[in-house]
C-alpha cells in the first residue's frame, strides 16, 4: 500500500507540473531516463550565487572566449534554470536515438548563442542545425519551449545481417572476400535483387527504400505496474518490443554509388576501401533521415503513452532529488550495449534477474546522497534474502569506540545460505550465458554443493564481519644507511624513521572453538605465532605492523593492537558506541562511515612536508563531514544502497559546500 | 603513496695498472616496510611484483652476464631481504672494460645510447677519466610515467667513490670531493637530478706520478 500511496503522491506531483514538463515527450518504453532538476538545483543554490562561483566565472569567462556576447549570467543562455531537463535514449533492432531535452525561456538569447553561424533548416513548428563530431552527427532542433539535442547511432550488428544488408545495399565487403572471389567474379549476382543496376562497368547505382524504422510503442504498460513487484519476465519484452521489423511508409531515395566510389582502387584491384566507403555512406543517410524523422516527431507529436504514465519511472521520481536516472531493464544494458554476449550461445539468466535500476542523487541539509535501488527476480530475491538474513552480531559494538574510530566497516551475511544458494544460482546464471558448457556448469555447481560442507564451514565463519580503523598510528622503523669516514670508506649504520601504520581490528563470528584452537597450536608449533594470556601475536612475520589474534564469545578478533586484544580477552576493554554508528550498523547488511575529520588529524604532520599542503589539506579535509554507505539488503524485490558525503556545519546544503571547495581550489592555483 | 627512498652507491677502485674492481650497491632498506607490503602483492601501480626468487635469478642471471664480459671476473652478488639491499661486484682487467658493460647495461635496457658514459685511465699520464653525458631518453621516459611512480624516485640518491693506489693531484667536477688521504674521489647527488639532466657526474682526475 505505502508503493501505492507513493505512486499516486508522484503522479499528483507531476501532474501539476506536466502542463510545462518535456517529459510528456519521452516515450513510455524508452530505454533509460535522466531527469535533471535543474529548478530544485538553483533552489539550493541562486543563479548569482552560482554566477559568482569559481564554476560559474570560468563559464561566462569561456563565453566571452568563445564570442558569446552578453553572457553575464548562466540564465543569458536562454534555457530554462526553473524547470527539468531530460536526457532519453530509446532503441529499436537499427537504431539508438540519445536525446537531451531541455526547457527553453528565451529563444532570441537562446539562438543568438547557440544557433549563431550554424545553418539553420526551418521546419515550420521547429528550427534545426546538425553538428557533425568525429563519428556520429548531432542534431540540435527547438521550439519556444523546448531544446532536443539528439544523437542518433546505428546498431551495428543488425546492418551485418544479410537480409537488412541486402534491402538496404550494404555490401558488408570483406577484405578477403575479394581474393576468395578472384576465380569467380561474376558470382555477385544475387545482389541484383537488392536492387542494383547493373550497367556495363559493374555496379552503378542502387535504388534502396528507406524507411525510419517505428518507434518503440508497443507494449502494453498497463501491465508494467504489476509487473514490477511480482514478474521480472515481462521486462525482456521491452527489448523485444524495441523491434523496427514492422516499418512505416516507405520513402524511396536513390543513392548514385559512383557518388560514393572513390577514383582509385588499391594496387591489386582490392575495392575494399571503396566499397567500405560506400556502406558507410549509406548508413550515414540513413541514420540522417531516421534522425530527422525521430526529431520532428518530437516535436510534433507526443507519444501515445509518455513515460509519465510508466509507474516504474514515476517511482524513481523525488522532488528533493538534483537529478533521478531510470533504467527500465537491467538486461536491456547488456543485451544492446553487448549484443556479442549473444554469441555465446544462449541468453542466459545473468541479467534477467534484474529489473529496473533506478539512481537519485540528493543535496540537502545533511549531505550528497546517492541513493540506488534495483528490482530483482522473485527467485533471486528470494536468494538474497536468504543470504543477507544474518544479523550483525551486537557483541561487535562492545569492542567499538565510536569516538576514536576513524572507520567502520559492517558486513551481515549468511554463510551457509551463500554456500547452498550459490550452486543454483551459478548454473541459472551462466549455464544459459555459455550454452555449450551448461552441463558441465550444472555439474560443477553440484559437485561444488556436495564437497562442501556448507554447515562447517558456516560454523567456523558465520558470515557477518566488522572492520574498525581505530587511528594511523606512528611507529618508528629501522633502515639501513651508511657513513663515510674522512677516506670515503662507507660502514653500514640502522637509523630509524616514523611510518605511518594503519591500527585496525577486524571481528567475525565463529561458533568452530575447536577448529581456531587447532590452527592456532599448529601455527604456534610451527613458530609463526606466539601465544600470550589467549592472544596469539605474529612473532616473525614481514608485514610491516604487528598482527595479534584472539577469540572469546564466539568471535574471532584479529587486531594491531596485542593490549586492545588483551583487555577484550580479559574482559577489561571498555568500548562505546554511539547511537547513530549503532543504528547505521545493526539496521543494514552492509554499512560503512569513514570519519574524514578525525583521518585529517591523524594523518602525521611529517607527512604533509609543506606548509601550503598542510593548510590545503587540513581546509579541504579538516572541515569535511563524514562520509557512509548502507544497504538494507533486499525489501520486497528491491535492493537498494545509499551513499552519503556529509555537509560539515556552517553550509546550508551539500551544494553550496562542494561550491566553496571548488573555489577554494581555484583560488590555490 | 608517500615518497619512498633508496640509494644507489657505486664504487670503482682503480690500480696503477688501470685494473681493478666495482661495487654497485642498491639499498631500498629505507622503504623496507613498504616493500615487503608490495612483496605480498601481485602488482602495484599496476607493474607485476616480482618474486623473491625473480628477484635472485635476475641477479644471477646479470651475474652470469657479467661473466661473459672480457676482462671481467670475480663476479659475486648479494640479497638481503631482510634490509632490501642487493649488492653486485667484480673484478675488471682494465677501466675500458667497464664500457662494455655500460654497453651492455644499455643494450639490455633497450636504450639507443652512443657514449653517454665512459671510462678511461691512462697508466702513462696517470688520468682517470668519467665522461658522462645525460641522457634525454631517461628524461623522457621518467616525464611519461605516472605521478605514483615518480615518486619513487624523490629523495633517492646516488653516490659515487673512486678509490686510487696514488694521490689525487686534482679533479675538475666541482660536486665531487676528495677524501682526506688525497686517495678517493666521492660525488654525491639526488637520483632525480640525474634523470633531468640537472647535475653531470663527469670528472678528470689527475693522479701523482
Amino acid at each position: 500500500m505505502n508503493r501505492f500511496f507513493q505512486t499516486l503522491a508522484t503522479l499528483f506531483i507531476l501532474s501539476s507540473a506536466s502542463a510545462q514538463d518535456l517529459a510528456h515527450k519521452i516515450p513510455h518504453d524508452a530505454f533509460a531516463v535522466v531527469n535533471i532538476q535543474t529548478d530544485h538545483f538553483f533552489e539550493l543554490m541562486t543563479v548569482d550565487d552560482f554566477d559568482r562561483s569559481a564554476i560559474g566565472k570560468t563559464i561566462i569567462e569561456k563565453s566571452g572566449g568563445a564570442d558569446l556576447q552578453g553572457i553575464n549570467s548562466i540564465a543569458d543562455f536562454g534555457i530554462a534554470l526553473d524547470r527539468s531537463g531530460y536526457f532519453y535514449a530509446t532503441l529499436s533492432d537499427s537504431i539508438t536515438y540519445f536525446s537531451f531535452l531541455l526547457p527553453i525561456a528565451d529563444i532570441e538569447k537562446f539562438e543568438t548563442h547557440f544557433a549563431a553561424g550554424e545553418t539553420i533548416h526551418d521546419h515550420g513548428v521547429f528550427r534545426s542545425f546538425t553538428k557533425a563530431t568525429s563519428d556520429d552527427s548531432t542534431v540540435f532542433a527547438w521550439n519556444g519551449t523546448m531544446l532536443s539535442i539528439t544523437t542518433p547511432s546505428l546498431v551495428d550488428h543488425y546492418f551485418q545481417l544479410d537480409e537488412v544488408a541486402e534491402r538496404y545495399g550494404i555490401r558488408n565487403y570483406s577484405y578477403a572476400e575479394y581474393y576468395e572471389q578472384l576465380t569467380d567474379e561474376e558470382e555477385v549476382s544475387s545482389w541484383d535483387d537488392a536492387g542494383w543496376v547493373e550497367t556495363d562497368n559493374g555496379y552503378d547505382s542502387v535504388y534502396v527504400d528507406i524507411p525510419p524504422p517505428a518507434f518503440p510503442d508497443s507494449v502494453d504498460w498497463a501491465d508494467e505496474a504489476d509487473s514490477i513487484d511480482t514478474d521480472t519476465t515481462d521486462w525482456g519484452e521491452i527489448a523485444a518490443a524495441a523491434d523496427s521489423a514492422a516499418f512505416a511508409e516507405a520513402d524511396s531515395i536513390v543513392f548514385g554509388y559512383d557518388d560514393y566510389l572513390s577514383d582509385s582502387a588499391t594496387s591489386d584491384g582490392n575495392l575494399y576501401d571503396e566499397y567500405y566507403a560506400a556502406d558507410q555512406e549509406i548508413k550515414r543517410h540513413l541514420t540522417s533521415e531516421w534522425a530527422e524523422a525521430f526529431v520532428w516527431s518530437q516535436f510534433e507529436d507526443t507519444p501515445d503513452a509518455s513515460v509519465l504514465t510508466n509507474s516504474s519511472y514515476l517511482s524513481s521520481l523525488s522532488k528533493d532529488a538534483l537529478a533521478t536516472a531510470w533504467i527500465p531493464s537491467f538486461e536491456g544494458i547488456y543485451t544492446t550495449l553487448l549484443p556479442e554476449l549473444r554469441e555465446f550461445g544462449g541468453s542466459g539468466n545473468l541479467f534477467s534477474y534484474y529489473g529496473s535500476l533506478q539512481v537519485g542523487l540528493f543535496a540537502d541539509k545533511e549531505g550528497f546522497k546517492l541513493k540506488s535501488q534495483m528490482e530483482l527476480e522473485k527467485g533471486m530475491a528470494k536468494s538474497f534474502k536468504r543470504i543477507y538474513g544474518r544479523r550483525l552480531n551486537r557483541k561487535f559494538l562492545k569492542y567499538i569506540n565510536s569516538d576514536d574510530a576513524i572507520g567502520l566497516f559492517a558486513l551481515s551475511m549468511d554463510t551457509r545460505a551463500y554456500l547452498e544458494e550459490l550452486p543454483a544460482l551459478m548454473k541459472d546464471t551462466y549455464g544459459g550465458l555459455y550454452e555449450r558448457y551448461e552441463a558441465d556448469i550444472a555439474l560443477g555447481a553440484d559437485l561444488v554443493s556436495l564437497l562442501l560442507d556448507e554447515a562447517a564451514i558456516a560454523k567456523a565463519a558465520k558470515g557477518d564481519a566488522l572492520f574498525v580503523l581505530n587511528g594511523i598510528a606512528e611507529q618508528e622503523v629501522p633502515y639501513t644507511s651508511y657513513e663515510y669516514d674522512d677516506d670515503y670508506n662507507y660502514i653500514e649504520v640502522e637509523k630509524t624513521k616514523m611510518e605511518t601504520i594503519p591500527d585496525f581490528l577486524l571481528m567475525f563470528s565463529s561458533d568452530d572453538v575447536s577448529l581456531y584452537n587447532r590452527i592456532m597450536s599448529y601455527v604456534t608449533d610451527k613458530g609463526y605465532l606466539a601465544e600470550q594470556h589467549g592472544v596469539y601475536s605474529l612473532s616473525q612475520g614481514e608485514l610491516p605492523f604487528d598482527l595479534a589474534f584472539a577469540r572469546k564469545d564466539g568471535v574471532v578478533f584479529i587486531g594491531t593492537s596485542e593490549d586492545q586484544l588483551k583487555a577484550i580477552v580479559n574482559g577489561s576493554y571498555r568500548g562505546k558506541v554511539d547511537n547513530t554508528t549503532r543504528r547505521l550498523l545493526t539496521k543494514n547488511k552492509f554499512a560503512g562511515i569513514l570519519h574524514a575529520k578525525k583521518l585529517s588529524k591523524e594523518i602525521p604532520t611529517e607527512q604533509l612536508a609543506s606548509l601550503d599542503r598542510y593548510i590545503a589539506f587540513q581546509k579541504v579535509f579538516g572541515s569535511m563531514g563524514d562520509f557512509y554507505f548502507r544497504s538494507s539488503g533486499v525489501k520486497g524485490n528491491r535492493i537498494s544502497g545509499e551513499f552519503v558525503a556529509q555537509t560539515p556545519g556552517g553550509f546550508d546544503n551539500a551544494i553550496q559546500y562542494l561550491f566553496s571547495l571548488v573555489d577554494y581550489a581555484v583560488e590555490q592555483r | 603513496m608517500f615518497s619512498s627512498c633508496f640509494q644507489v652507491i657505486e664504487e670503482i677502485t682503480v690500480n696503477s695498472d688501470g685494473s681493478g674492481t666495482l661495487m654497485l650497491t642498491a639499498n631500498l632498506s629505507q622503504s623496507r616496510s613498504k616493500l615487503a607490503s608490495v612483496m605480498l602483492l601481485d602488482s602495484v601501480n599496476g607493474h607485476k611484483v616480482p618474486s623473491r626468487q625473480e628477484i635472485q635469478e635476475k641477479m644471477e642471471e646479470a651475474s652470469n652476464t657479467l661473466r661473459a664480459v672480457k676482462g671481467i671476473s670475480k663476479v659475486s652478488h648479494s640479497v638481503d631481504f631482510d634490509k632490501y639491499i642487493l649488492n653486485i661486484r667484480f673484478s675488471f682487467e682494465n677501466v675500458s672494460n667497464l664500457n662494455d658493460i655500460t654497453a651492455l647495461i644499455f643494450n639490455k635496457l633497450d636504450v639507443k645510447t652512443t657514449d653517454n658514459s665512459s671510462y678511461s685511465y691512462h697508466p702513462q699520464s696517470k688520468t682517470f677519466t668519467r665522461h658522462y653525458a645525460p641522457n634525454p631518453q631517461a628524461k623522457s621516459e621518467y616525464q611519461k610515467l605516472k605521478q605514483v611512480d615518480k615518486a619513487i624516485f624523490e629523495g633517492a640518491t646516488y653516490t659515487n667513490i673512486y678509490r686510487f693506489e696514488h694521490s689525487v693531484i686534482k679533479q675538475s667536477n666541482s660536486k665531487a670531493k676528495v677524501a682526506a688521504s688525497r686517495r678517493a674521489v666521492m660525488l654525491q647527488c639526488g637520483v632525480l637530478d640525474l634523470i633531468e639532466g640537472k647535475i653531470n657526474i663527469s670528472n678528470n682526475i689527475q693522479l701523482a706520478q
